[in-house]
């Protein structure tokens, strides 16, 4: 007779901005299986002690009883897989991590590191997967060098200081964060690389536990996730990553023609400088913007399903993402009664599908029986500065706080003396 | 006293500038291939900088300024360069070109129109300010709160890092002044209405650009080549000629040509427009409401008639009366200066249209109302060649039809547009409303009923411009056209069932839309009114469709970036961005 967890316990961490879940299954005859949902940061607690990161890694390390079952990397953005990185004394988080000789790799199919596997695809699509796939990664290049000119520019002063943060937070979080994917690459007995509806592997390691793969879908599934990708767009993105290499080096001073610079600005051109450095700006950030969009669309999303009990995992999967899954008749017909959510892309506000929202049968008033449960890992004040750009989203957490037992890894204040980094989640499966 | 010639001389009123014809990809046995462009000859002080055009050599990403460069008053330093690597290399001939394509792509738009344009900006500065190496970025656009063209470079080709520079690229510093010059002539044409109109703005301006190119024979030559492996001296047969142009081929030989090093640009216009098979369905469902989509139907429509009217040119001159052909083969050249041609007249046609258009909510059926008309009154006969005809029939196949329905009138010309009714003129002055807003503001404040507008809302005369035109046969044509808009900028669910709106089913009861209406005003050298073209405020069917299509758009919410627009829109060209405004925490 297969056996059937009693109850799951979610550890929330509070890494500053960033995901970390621990999901326990615990069994009647005492066994327990761990899975660790993405583990990254981009702006750490403020008070937090020396190698946090590591010492959160020794956290879930002991909690798990020094093994993990499975590892899910939703998508390679630094605020979800940053934590998986490691060096060469062993010291490091990823390290760690690794340690915990986990069984099995969960990432979404544009995480392949040769071409994305799909025994359905015709050659055509299997093309187009690749050039995406390769899209993906110029957008890193192109992040990389975003990320180093607004570092630069801290001593140019081109910029405004709130412009400059906003580039230097998401070319950062871009980034390839290669060191955490060779890492997830070198661990585990068996690694998937998933699309929408396809079977994740698990059912072994994980008995009576049901994981649904409602995301991401494949190109032929859903092409809005590559917004880029109709007719010129993988050059476009070839282009920028070009356009970043004398991105760079334009960054650091280097004229286009070094012997035509003239001393001083003549006074006829000084609006013209004035009003191109401020178009600049305003150029500069709708593109990490969408670029930023384009890698939280890549998320991992994974429905767990014990008897009529649920937890949902979207990573941080906006619209184009979701709304595959969403389309389907009996994917809607699961999310119906999810139990707990944990909310997409800390509550920004495109990434919690208000049909998805609309779905959700347990969310209610305090009196509700059964009444869902939302946990959000965020940090207020690092992503956005105006109302439209916000994270999290005001409207999102009213809706959250007055209908489910709202939890944010904010509510866990990190100290240098902390002796944990979480909040517990209890779910019973009757 | 030897004769003045410098080009200042008073009595040049224009001069000629080298640019390149196209890129610097275009090479002739490796030498590049430039053109003579016309430009209006002035004073040019360091930038250079005209009375019109400015260009401003500030590099945002290097913090460095260029040059300041001069165009010599007494000649053309560039009039025999041909390495390519040392144009390349030189800002200041970087400076000549953008500021040669500019100007000419202006004075071609002043030549048609047969008056001076003002740029569209908020404060009605005379110069557009062009920057040829703004950023470091595969972009280029016209932005009307700065008042300026910015044009990106980037290295492309590999270790060497080879830079690209989007002001080489004469297609693409004429699409943008295209751009610039819709706006001086149409500023409505910015705010969000329709598909049609987003994609107006791009068609257009790509049409502009390519016509332009075309015009050069340098450039069309290339064609032939490519396809019939002639020089200009030799002959080709008839028959070969063309089958290669109904195909289109000497057009791919030229999209060949074209953007090789900026395809990520979306600068592959022609091959598109080429690739494109005619049908409806394109502009009639739903695959093509994008706008750089939506746009490229309209470039393939007028690609299409350009390559039937070359071949209308060509073998009308080659026929007999009695039908019959002179002879079974041709001369190279006289493709190439057929081809040169049916592009400078369709060009002519399609730029005299901006002035047939309404001010708002414009779509492809008044763009080919506007050409129509435009034609007509200038050649009211379709002879020799059909222009007219051509265009019909091109746009028709791809299921653009003509938005007049004027009966009594040659297929798609505007009526009258007043009902049979005639204007009143009771301030008695008719000099002033043929050049003074005042004046025919009153004229409409008169005539509200005639005119048949809806008094309680913003009224405004945009423009009012005297027009001389001379047509091919010598015919001037001289009118008056006006444009003013109405605007009710705070309408609520009260006032759109006053109107008859459908109320759009994502209208709150405290919510508030835009609703913009407008008409172009073209009276004869009389004062007589002969066109009334008009997309009103108060026709329920266009607005509830406006709406429904800035909904789906996210143009509700979008806030007055005027300054941007551009340059988010062609960044967008590779990030197709649907709204799905319902699905989020707004």
């Amino acid at each position: 007779m297969t056996m059937i967890p009693v109850s799951a316990t979610l550890f929330a961490f509070n890494v500053g901005f960033g995901d970390c879940f621990l999901l326990r299954f615990q069994y009647g005859d005492g066994t327990r299986r761990h899975i660790l949902i993405d583990f990254g940061s981009t702006r750490q607690p403020k008070n937090r002690p020396s190698n946090f990161l590591t010492r959160v890694a020794k956290q879930i390390k002991e909690l798990s009883g020094g093994k993990l079952d499975i590892i899910v990397a939703t998508h390679r953005h630094k605020d979800h897989i940053y934590g998986f990185r490691t060096n060469k004394s062993g010291t490091a988080p990823g390290n760690v991590i690794a340690e915990c000789d986990p069984t099995l790799i969960l990432q979404p199919w544009t995480e392949h590191p040769d071409a994305p596997v799909d025994a359905t695809a015709s050659p055509d699509q299997l093309e187009e997967s690749r050039a995406f796939a390769g899209a993906l990664k110029n957008m890193s290049g192109f992040s990389a060098a975003i990320y180093k000119m607004a570092k630069a520019d801290e001593k140019r002063g081109v910029f405004k200081p709130r412009t400059r943060a906003a580039l230097s937070f998401l070319g950062e979080n871009n980034i390839a964060n290669k060191n955490s994917i060779k890492n997830l690459l070198a661990m585990g007995e068996t690694r998937r690389y998933l699309a929408f509806g396809q079977d994740p592997g698990t059912s072994e390691i994980l008995p009576g536990v049901n994981v649904d793969v409602l995301g991401p879908p494949t190109l032929e599934q859903g092409p809005q996730i590559a917004r880029q990708r109709s007719r010129h767009e993988e050059e476009y993105w070839h282009l920028q990553a070009a356009a970043s290499r004398g991105e760079l080096a334009a960054s650091q001073g280097k004229p286009a023609f070094p012997n035509h610079v003239a001393k001083e600005l003549p006074q006829w051109a000084r609006w013209g400088r004035y009003r191109l450095r401020n178009m600049r700006e305003n150029m500069l950030l709708p593109i990490v913007r969408r670029l930023d969009a384009q890698m939280n669309n890549t998320s991992l999303i994974l429905l767990f399903s014990v008897g009529d009990k649920s937890l949902l995992f979207p990573g941080d999967a906006q619209w184009e993402n979701w709304s595959y899954a969403l389309s389907q008749p009996e994917v809607r017909e699961k999310l119906k009664s999810v139990d707990v959510y944990k909310v997409g892309h800390h509550g920004s506000l495109n990434a919690t599908p208000k049909s998805l929202w609309n779905l959700l049968e347990n969310k209610g008033g305090d009196a509700k029986p059964d009444r869902l449960t939302s946990v959000m890992s965020t940090k207020h004040g690092v992503h956005g500065h105006s109302e439209d750009t916000a994270v999290p989203r005001q409207t999102l957490v009213e809706a959250l706080t007055a209908h489910s037992h709202y939890h944010t890894t904010e509510d866990h204040e990190i100290e240098p003396d902390s002796e944990k980094y979480y909040t517990e989640i209890e779910l019973e499966f009757s | 006293m030897p004769l003045d010639n410098s080009p200042l001389n008073q009595r040049q009123t224009t001069r000629r500038l080298t640019v390149l014809a196209q890129d610097p990809d275009v090479l002739d046995n490796g030498f590049a291939v430039t053109s003579k462009v016309v430009v209006p000859n002035e004073p040019l002080y360091p930038g250079p900088r005209g009375s019109r055009i400015e260009v401003v050599d500030y590099d945002v990403s290097a913090d460095a300024f260029y040059g300041p460069f001069e165009i010599p008053a007494d000649h053309d330093p560039y009039e025999d360069a041909s390495d390519i690597e040392a144009l390349v290399a030189d800002p200041a001939f970087h400076a000549q070109n953008v500021y040669g394509v500019v100007a000419s792509t202006l004075f071609e738009f002043e030549r048609a129109l047969g008056r001076h344009l003002s740029w569209g900006f908020n404060y009605a500065s005379h110069q557009l300010k062009v920057f040829p190496h703004a950023f470091v970025e595969a972009n280029a656009f016209y932005s009307k709160k700065d008042e300026c063209l910015a044009f990106g470079y980037f290295p492309i080709r590999g270790p060497n890092s080879e830079r690209v520079y989007t002001c080489l690229s004469h297609d693409i510093v004429a699409h943008e002044t295209t751009h610039a010059l819709i706006d001086s002539l149409r500023s409505q044409l910015m705010r969000p209405s329709s598909d049609d109109q987003a994609a107006f703005h791009e068609g257009f301006s790509d049409i502009v650009a390519l016509l332009k190119t075309l015009q050069n024979e340098e450039l069309v030559r290339f064609g032939v080549r490519e396809e019939l492996r002639v020089s200009s001296a030799g002959t080709v047969s008839i028959s070969d000629a063309f089958v290669a142009i109904r195909k289109g081929s000497f057009l791919l030989g030229v999209a060949a040509q074209l953007g090789r090093a900026v395809i990520g640009m979306g600068r592959d216009a022609l091959r598109r427009s080429i690739d494109l098979p005619p049908d409806p369905q394109h502009y009639l469902g739903e695959d093509f409401r994008e706008a750089h989509d939506r746009g490229e139907i309209l470039v393939a429509a007028v690609m299409r008639a350009y390559l039937r009217v070359w071949e209308n040119r060509l073998g009308g001159k080659l026929m007999n009366e009695d039908g019959t052909m002179q002879s079974n083969r041709v001369a190279a050249w006289r493709i190439e200066e057929e081809g040169s041609k049916a592009a400078r007249h369709l060009l002519q046609i399609f730029i005299r249209a901006l002035d047939y258009l309404p001010p708002v909510h414009v779509d492809f059926g008044d763009f080919l109302s506007a050409a129509l008309t435009a034609d007509w009154q200038i050649c009211p006969e379709d002879k020799p060649y059909g222009y007219r005809q051509i265009l019909r029939e091109c746009f028709g196949e791809f299921g653009i039809k003509p938005a007049s329905t004027a009966k009594g009138l040659e297929p798609g010309v505007w009526g009258a547009g007043t009902g049979g009714r005639e204007i009143r003129f009771m301030a008695g002055n008719i000099e002033s409303m043929r050049w003074n807003r005042e004046g025919m503001f009153r004229l409409i404040w008169d005539n509200y009923d005639v005119l048949d507008l809806q008094r309680d809302v913003f009224t405004r005369v945009n423009s009012v411009r005297p027009v001389w035109r001379v047509g091919p046969d010598g015919f001037v044509l001289r009118e008056t056209v006006a444009e003013y808009y109405q605007l009710n900028k705070s309408a609520d669910k009260s006032d759109l069932r006053k109107l008859k709106i459908k109320t759009p089913d994502f209208m709150n009861d405290s919510d508030r839309v835009e609703l913009v209406g407008g008409g172009t005003l073209i009276f004869d050298e009389y004062g007589r009114l002969k066109f009334h073209i008009h997309n009103r405020i108060s026709n329920a069917e266009d607005q509830y469709k406006r709406l429904m299509s800035l909904w789906r758009r996210g143009g509700m919410a979008r806030r007055d970036k005027g300054a941007l627009e551009f340059a988010e829109m062609h960044t967008r060209r590779g990030n197709r961005e649907p709204s799905f405004r319902d699905e989020r925490w707004d």
